[in-house]
């Protein structure tokens, strides 16, 4: 025990130093380190190994037993809000929440849920958070669009539809970006946004798989854009995978029609009604189609005798129509129409269906007038009859003559 | 083998083997190796390793509490509300009473008691009866954070490892800084914070010796918090960007509002403790329980009010309370951290002032966006610039308050509002509370303990209020002695300063006439009687200027930019004249 003995001396005075004194009570100098500062630092250092031990087995218990809390929580709420209980179901999800805070899948969970019961600030704060840590999530960006959406914030709703379309699902990847982006069209669509809403369509449309339904779908929503040529190419698509596809049928009627191709969507509108009965506009486009074809006086296989009789039909037609129709004299029409009288009585004496076989000028002429008379009609007195709407259609697509 | 031992010989100690660690291990701790100052900054890594797995265990401890009294749900039951807080004031105060009596309150003036009067000594008792205590009030639903004691374990550690290893009585006192910058910096996660409120609340001064110590130990700590608890953000907070200078305006709203805030707490805290530690020994007993009761009837409507209340915290930062509602919450916080703290529940002030900051921001805020739509955005950076002007107007340690919500957000876009509301804040608390929190209880507890904030407002003495004018030109070196002579007459200068390659140097004037006397055409130089003297320049400190004065009668104030130049003089005499001046003027 002379090693112990030695360092209780004082190194610079050499007077005992007390075993509880940090320093030499004569001259004030540090106590020098002895083997006592080695055990306890040895001392130390086990207990710091054994407290290490201790936390990382408590902190694992405790850690666990916050999971399995969260996971409760979580599943209560999903409980309570299908049983329609949004409050109830508000505070699950938050009691998870705090069990488990890293966990995006909770949080967006609870933004979720708060969007559903209106609470939409506090939803867009949760979500702003989520989106900070995970700007890529596309679930997260479509909650934050559909928010901006509801507050009429477009160009805030179109900047996260297009991060929800460029983010990661965490599943079904495909058919949550083909959806996203039919919500992004129909919210352009709706905001009157269609050069946008067009582009977004026609990849979405390239995007499908064969799908006769899906196409159908994609064929409507470019038809409702008014991309008419587009939305015909899908429907062909669609009767392509299913050739008696109704509504495919119907669609493709539909586009020829609104393009002027009168004898496709009779042929298209007619296979339609044959597969299921046709709702009354789509019938009533059926009908039309059959009086333009039968009154068009340029299509193409017909006889001079079979023109000739169609000319005079239609200047027959337009004369009824000029005499039913008699705008107020304050209208700005009226001058037009009286026009159209005065120039259809110089024209009645030659109108003759011999003279409408030998000149084709006079055939023209007639034409045109009648188309004009019909126009101008339309224009003042409204739609008039099947044929007279028949007339106004050859008008706008054969005016200038042509096949 | 080395040389000169044969194999049958027995091995010297540091050969190897067991034998071998085992001496190296004592050579190490025993000065031969490492030398005390670094001892001691290897022994600031182990309090703070330490210090981060106590934190821990404390934090730990408190959430166990939480679910065994409390249950899971953010929103307990009627019964546990009333009955957890009030039973468990009743146990804190018999443990207090019977056992710790040293654990009351937060722990942080505890802590600068420990270093200024007690020598860095924390009976290790108190460290255990603090952990105990604490995680029962603050578990139980007591308003209460787990900050301020998470310091004085830190402290506590620091000191009795620090008397284990017999450091001497100037290193033990340093050391209990050292474990409490530890203990907050795993707290709250935030190394920066702890190391600042340290060095701002209790050491006062940025000493090169002691702040490495503070920040490895800060470090340590929360590298231990940070892999068991994670190393997220205490509050994920909504993204705030910073829109237009005009919102400006609406941040100093939130700081005059914050700053009468913090007076009006400070005030009625201060106020009720000493009130009720002067009623009867007997109703010490029951004051944490009746307490606790009172803070279970308010969370009968309010839970939001029971314990730290982190989880409301992050709630309020996304919107979730109308701002009439968070009005009402910081009110009732208010009132739910004065009862518990008057009355001597142990546990922190920390926890309950962001807490408030962040009801009382988000309640500004959100009244400034319905008046204000166009000045203010989303609640949550209110929130967040809140707990940092509490923190300034109550804590009273600016930097600590502006750097602590960078850090425990981990968000740096709130920092100019941060700025401007926490400076707004203090200025209001500074103005109407003149001692910060923690010295006033300090003082209530009969202790007089030094007022960091009072220190920093000092203004020392510099050697230009004491140097004088040196009415003697300086002379130099190879001047001879009746030269000089002939040139100092009539000066009245008793000192004769001499400017030579060896600096300056300087005589007494006597010696020239004997020196004429004998050789007057000797060069001056011969007479120095001090050569090299220390220069000074007008901007040091006179404290320091009086240490290098020593026995020397005058000493030369010389420019910055060219020691050769006399700017003046100093000597005992001035200084003296100089403190003598500013005591007059004081009276």
């Amino acid at each position: 025990m002379s090693e112990p003995d030695a360092a209780e001396r004082c190194a610079n005075c050499g007077a005992t130093v007390p075993p509880d004194a940090a320093e030499c009570p004569e001259c004030g100098s540090p106590r020098p380190p002895s083997t006592s500062r080695q055990a306890a630092m040895l001392l130390s250092l086990f207990l710091l190994a054994a407290l290490l031990v201790a936390t990382g087995f408590a902190s694992r218990a405790f850690h666990g037993h916050e999971e399995n809390l969260a996971k409760e929580w979580l599943d209560r709420g999903e409980l309570e809000l299908a049983a329609g209980h949004p409050q109830a179901a508000l505070d699950s999800l938050r009691n998870a929440l705090a069990y488990s805070r890293e966990s995006p899948a909770i949080e967006l969970r609870l933004a979720q849920a708060l969007v559903a019961a209106g609470r939409d600030e506090e939803a867009r704060a949760h979500l702003l958070t989520l989106w900070e840590t995970e700007p890529g999530s596309a679930a997260v960006n479509l909650e934050l669009a559909r928010l901006a959406a509801r507050r009429g914030d477009v160009a805030e709703a179109i900047r996260y539809y297009q991060g929800s379309l460029y983010g990661v699902w965490d599943s079904n990847g495909i058919e949550r970006h083909r959806q996203t982006r039919q919500e992004l069209i129909e919210f352009l669509s709706a905001h009157g946004m269609k050069r946008q809403a067009l582009s977004e369509l026609l990849v979405f449309a390239a995007s499908l798989p064969p799908d006769p339904a899906l196409q159908v779908h994609a064929g409507d929503l470019l038809f409702k854009a008014g991309s008419f040529d587009h939305a015909l190419a899908q429907f062909r698509l669609a009767i392509r995978l299913e050739p008696h596809n109704a509504q495919a049928l119907a669609g493709a009627g539909r586009a020829s029609f609104q393009m002027g191709n009168f004898q496709d969507a009779q042929h298209f509108l007619e296979r339609a009604g044959r597969g299921a009965p046709l709702d009354a506009e789509t019938a009533s486009l059926l009908i039309l189609s059959r009086t333009v074809l039968s009154l068009d006086p340029y299509a193409l296989g017909l006889s001079d005798a079979a023109r000739s009789a169609r000319a005079l039909r239609v200047f027959a037609l337009a004369q009824q129509r000029l005499a039913a129709c008699t705008p107020s004299p304050r209208d700005l029409r009226s001058a037009a129409t009286a026009d159209l009288a005065r120039r259809a009585a110089d024209l009645q004496p030659k109108v003759l269906d011999r003279n409408l076989r030998q000149d084709m000028d006079l055939f023209d002429s007639v034409i045109q007038l009648a188309f004009e008379t019909e126009s101008t009609a339309a224009a003042a007195c409204g739609p008039g009859s099947v044929e007279d709407q028949a007339l106004v259609l050859l008008a706008k697509y054969r005016q200038g003559g042509g096949s | 083998l080395s040389e000169g031992h044969t194999a049958g010989a027995p091995r010297p100690a540091t050969s190897g083997g067991f034998d071998g660690l085992k001496s190296r291990f004592g050579r190490l701790f025993s000065g031969s190796l490492l030398a005390e100052d670094q001892f001691f900054f290897f022994l600031s890594v182990v309090i703070g390793l330490f210090g981060g797995l106590t934190v821990v265990c404390f934090r730990l401890a408190i959430d166990s509490t939480r679910f065994w009294l409390l249950g899971s749900s953010l929103r307990p039951e009627a019964s546990r509300v009333l009955l957890a807080p009030t039973v468990a004031g009743l146990v804190v105060a018999f443990l207090m009473r019977r056992f710790f009596p040293r654990v009351r309150g937060s722990g942080v003036n505890q802590t600068k008691a420990a270093v200024y009067i007690f020598d860095g000594r924390i009976p290790f008792s108190t460290v255990i009866g603090k952990f105990l205590t604490c995680a029962l009030s603050i578990g139980s639903g007591h308003s209460l954070g787990p900050e301020d004691p998470s310091l004085q374990f830190g402290a506590g550690i620091a000191s009795a490892l620090g008397q284990r290893m017999r450091l001497s009585r100037e290193k033990l006192r340093l050391i209990a800084p050292v474990g409490a910058a530890a203990g907050l910096a795993a707290a709250f996660n935030a190394p920066i914070s702890a190391v600042l409120f340290v060095i701002e609340e209790v050491i006062g001064n940025w000493s090169v010796g002691v702040l490495g110590s503070v920040v490895v130990s800060a470090v340590a700590s929360v590298t231990v918090a940070r892999w068991f608890l994670g190393d997220a953000p205490m509050f994920r907070v909504p993204a705030y960007h910073f829109r237009h200078p005009a919102e400006l305006l609406a941040y100093v709203v939130l700081g005059i509002t914050g700053g009468y805030f913090s007076v009006f707490f400070l005030k009625l805290l201060l106020s009720a403790r000493p009130r009720l530690k002067r009623l009867p020994g007997w109703t010490q007993y029951v004051q944490p329980a009746a307490a606790g009761f009172l803070i279970g009837v308010i969370a009968l409507r309010f839970p939001q009010v029971l314990g730290a209340g982190y989880d409301y915290m992050d709630q309020a930062m996304h919107d979730q309370y109308v701002w009439y509602f968070l009005l009402g919450l910081a009110v009732l916080k208010l009132l739910a951290t004065s009862l518990s703290f008057a009355t001597g529940t142990p546990g922190g002030l920390f926890a309950p002032t962001l807490f408030m900051g962040v009801m009382l921001g988000g309640a500004v805020g959100g009244l400034e966006h319905i008046v204000f739509p166009a000045l203010s955005g989303s609640v949550g950076p209110y929130a967040l610039v809140g707990m940092a002007t509490l923190m300034a107007g109550i804590i009273r340690a600016p930097m600590t308050s502006i750097f602590m919500v960078v850090e425990i957000t981990g968000d740096y876009s709130v920092i100019v509002p941060v700025m401007v509301s926490s400076a707004i804040a203090y200025l209001i608390s500074r103005r109407h509370q003149r001692l910060p929190l923690f010295d006033e209880l300090s003082r209530q507890d009969g202790m007089s303990l030094p007022s960091m904030e009072e220190r920093r407002e000092e203004k020392p003495m510099r050697v230009e209020d004491a140097m004088r004018r040196y009415l003697a030109q300086p002379q130099a070196a190879h001047d001879t002695v009746r030269t000089v002579r002939e040139r100092v007459q009539g000066s009245g200068e008793k000192y004769i300063l001499v400017r030579g390659p060896f600096g300056w140097g300087g005589f007494p004037a006597t010696a020239l006439d004997t020196a004429a006397a004998k050789d007057g055409e000797a060069p001056v130089e011969s007479l120095c009687t001090q050569r090299g003297l220390p220069t000074l320049h007008a901007d040091e400190e006179l404290e320091a200027a009086l240490r290098l004065l020593e026995d020397r009668p005058l000493l030369p104030v010389v420019w910055r930019t060219d020691h050769g130049v006399l700017q003046g003089v100093l000597g005992l005499q001035e200084i003296l004249q100089a403190y003598r001046r500013v005591e007059e003027r004081g009276q």
